[in-house]
């Protein structure tokens, strides 16, 4: 059997699988908005766990991490370290106060949470917040799209234009007909691949390779060090530290996107007890944890068995090919199948998952709460599912329009920008009183702009990761601004509510219906 | 060092996420 046919028929299974849960997640009553962008919070603990660490992590994890590894060595952990150890405490410390307050208040919406938490009574921060996360958000699907294009163009040999157009096919059908409950059961099928490739594919390597002591003395090698020296790569592979303390701690700064990522937030927010989150901390992180050792021996390995002029392209070395090279030269071609269809599927993990939250924002936060358009439950939905749709074409077109663009500089923007506006005031309304609408408005206009400034300086690469600096000034700026405006009324009422679980008992006895 | 962040890291991180998962029960929370 040749490698297409096997990576076609393993895209063919995971097709079959996802088909299989849209199904069943149709199946389900969607009767309003809550139904169709949180699961009417019925998701358990294992759903949650997953869906919430595989839609953080996208393509990011599997080509780029491994990427890192591949060019940085061992000190590509630092990337990962960061949103692992932040991932860890959300789920509990952010997770259950944000649970609790929207089951509460009947609120399905992060944008939604601030403007109820702050009194936005002129819903100037609901728009300034559904716009700002619309917009960076479909920058990040436009990228994906390309991301998810290339995945499939390479592994069945058609133009990036077909694979843009599948991957949006397929994200687009069951996103629309399935909502959220389709959204994180293909998440959890996704993550189940995502191990398959970050586990089998580094071990085979890594045992192929000598071990891990043979590993590493080889890319100590002075030989070996000469031998990518040739292509501009000057870092020692075992040095922790080859790029700099104030690079390893940028690095670490990654994690700080994450309590700012709505796709995440909401995750929280759907499960069905508040106090399955500390089951869902547990197997959140150790998925975390073995994914991202796994990506970083898989690139460690490459570094062993693929020189750089095979990744190479024009004379151009393309780092996240390493991982895939290394699949090609080590895996069967039903295992390099699964791989390849896992690549693909961390793509649609995260597209999906920011598609709804989109969708959330025109639909629930600018249609039904600023505007006042509403109507009924399922007119709603309907409205819900058609900006789906007509996200994903508009996604599909600006995508193949900014092909030639690399993926992860978008990624890697978008995520910052979001990490910046929104995790410092997400942060501090769940723990700090006297924060104000004007304080969290101050850094949702802040943390991008410094996002922006930073990048757009060249100071990423020469000084620090730009959400490392971007969050402080947006942290900085909700602080002043809100000492210096007034509180928020009624603040003991709100923080009660993040505190204590109203309306438990209507919600198990909804569940068990 | 390498070896550090390659093996002990992970161990610990696992180690603190049980720590944390006992530490942050609620009576009658499970």
């Amino acid at each position: 059997m040749s490698a297409q046919a096997a990576t076609l028929i393993a895209f063919v299974a995971y097709l079959v699988v996802v088909g299989a849960v849209v199904v069943w997640a149709m199946l389900r009553r969607t009767r309003d908005l809550g139904d169709f962008f949180l699961g009417g919070r019925r998701m358990n603990e294992w759903v949650v766990a997953l869906s919430a660490v595989a839609s953080g992590r996208s393509s990011w994890l599997v080509v780029g991490l491994s990427g890192y590894a591949y060019m940085f060595g061992v000190a590509a952990v630092w990337a990962a370290l960061g949103y692992i150890v932040v991932e860890m405490f959300q789920f509990v410390l952010l997770g259950k106060r944000l649970r609790r307050y929207t089951h509460n208040r009947n609120i399905i919406t992060v944008p939604a949470f601030l403007s109820e938490r702050l009194g936005d009574r002129r819903k100037i921060l609901i728009w300034a917040s559904s716009l700002v996360i619309t917009f960076l958000f479909f920058l990040y699907v436009s990228a994906q799209m390309v991301g998810g294009g290339k995945a499939v163009s390479g592994a069945f040999g058609v133009s990036l234009t077909v694979g843009v157009l599948v991957t949006a096919a397929i994200v687009g059908v069951y996103t629309v007909l399935g909502g959220f409950v389709a959204v994180s059961l293909t998440d959890v099928v996704q993550a189940c691949f995502m191990i398959v490739a970050l586990v089998v594919l580094p071990v085979v390597a890594v045992f192929k390779a000598g071990g891990v002591g043979a590993l590493l003395a080889k890319l100590a090698s002075d030989e070996h060090l000469k031998l990518f020296a040739q292509y501009g790569i000057k870092y020692n592979p075992v040095d922790v530290f080859c790029f700099g303390v104030v690079t390893a701690l940028g690095m670490l700064g990654i994690g700080l996107g994450s309590p700012g990522n709505p796709h995440i937030l909401v995750r929280y927010m759907s499960i069905r007890r508040t106090a399955f989150l500390r089951k869902c901390m547990l197997v959140g992180t150790i998925w975390n944890v073995v994914m991202a050792w796994g990506a970083i021996f898989a690139g460690l390995a490459a570094r062993f068995f693929v020189s750089p002029a095979e990744i190479s392209v024009d004379g151009h070395l393309d780092r996240e090919l390493a991982f895939s090279a290394l699949a090609r030269m080590h895996l069967g071609p039903v295992l390099l199948g699964l791989v390849t269809a896992a690549v693909i599927a961390a793509v649609m993990s995260t597209v999906d998952s920011q598609l709804l939250v989109i969708s959330s924002c025109i639909t629930e936060d600018i249609g039904r709460r600023a505007l006042g358009r509403g109507g009924g439950g399922r007119r709603l939905v309907f409205v819900a599912r058609l900006v789906v749709g007509i996200l994903v074409v508009c996604a599909l077109l600006t995508g193949l329009a900014a092909r030639g663009s690399s993926v992860f500089n978008f990624v890697l923007v978008a995520w910052s920008g979001l990490g910046a506006a929104f995790g410092p005031i997400v942060i501090l309304a769940l723990y700090w009183r006297r924060l104000s609408w004007q304080g969290a408005l101050a850094s949702i206009v802040v943390g991008p702009f410094v996002t922006l400034f930073w990048k757009g300086m060249g100071w990423s690469k020469s000084v620090i990761y730009e959400l490392v600096p971007a969050f402080g000034a947006a942290f900085c700026a909700a602080l002043v601004v809100s000492l210096l405006t007034k509180p928020p009324a009624d603040v003991e009422k709100h923080m009660q509510d993040m505190l204590k679980e109203k309306m438990q008992r209507k919600t198990e006895k909804e569940a068990s219906e | 060092m390498v070896y550090v962040l390659l093996f002990v890291v992970p161990c610990l991180i696992i180690c603190a996420a049980v720590v944390f998962y006992y530490v942050t029960s609620e009576e009658g929370e499970d």
